[in-house]
């Protein structure tokens, strides 16, 4: 089991959904919902804690893999997040990802946290910082409107050397102690 | 322009540590952006306030 304390969030992302908890629920770990706003991957996640998780591009290779850590439907997921469907991502620490659904008056609070137990090139965490407000934008839209946005995809500039860089350090690294974290405040993304 | 879609920036800084940074800037903003956005795509809010 992965240490969870080791992790800390660098990309949190805050939205309103004018939904019922119980759909946002739906939304996340339903293959027919995540297609249409998650750059058309499809989640593949077994409803336990312990249980496997996937992200599966519309070729049907593996894009993310992970396992789930907390499994409390429809108010919180958890899970590994290990990019497998690039190359050089393989070589780098995995990540936690997490999905918190709360009520909130008449709507829901969906937050996401992306936390890490490394210290992340601002590069690489570029990544996540342009993609989530995508796919979260696009996960609120569906819901209140019923269509997903149409946007345009792509790595941010520079990220896929970042990650290069970096996975060579990594392998340097491997076996030290690595409990040191940036006290930088986490990005903030909220749409 | 992101594809069909806008996209929109803010930029809010202030001083202070990690979390605390966090309280402050996800308690607000997140709702009045919520409900631009509600507002543009439907007509209406997500969040009554």
């Amino acid at each position: 089991m992965v240490d969870v304390t080791k992790f800390k969030p660098n990309t949190v992302y805050v939205t309103y959904i004018d939904a019922p908890p119980e759909k946002v629920w739906q939304a996340l770990i339903d293959p027919a919902f995540t297609r249409q706003y998650f750059f058309g991957f499809a989640i593949d996640v077994e409803p336990r804690a312990g249980g496997a998780f996937s992200l599966l591009a519309p070729d049907g290779s593996t894009h993310v893999s992970g396992e789930v850590l907390q499994w409390s439907p429809p108010r919180r997921l958890c899970v590994t997040w290990r990019v497998a469907g690039m190359k050089d991502f393989g070589e780098l620490p995995e990540c936690l990802v997490s999905y918190d659904v709360v009520q909130a008056g008449g709507s829901v609070q969906l937050t996401m946290m992306e936390s890490h137990s490394w210290e992340v090139p601002e590069a690489i965490l570029q990544g996540g910082q342009s993609g989530w407000p995508k796919i979260l934008a696009s996960l609120k839209s569906l819901l209140e409107t019923g269509k997903p946005l149409s946007i345009a995809t792509g790595m941010p500039e520079g990220f896929v050397e970042a990650v290069k860089k970096a996975g060579r350090r990594e392998a340097v690294a491997e076996g030290l102690d690595q409990g040191v974290y940036s006290e930088t405040p986490p990005g903030i993304s909220a749409f | 322009v992101a594809g069909k879609a806008v996209k929109l920036t803010i930029h809010h800084e202030l001083e202070g540590e990690g979390t605390r940074f966090v309280e402050a800037v996800s308690g607000g903003w997140p709702k009045i952006m919520s409900n631009l956005k509600s507002l543009l795509e439907t007509g209406d809010v997500a969040f009554a306030v």
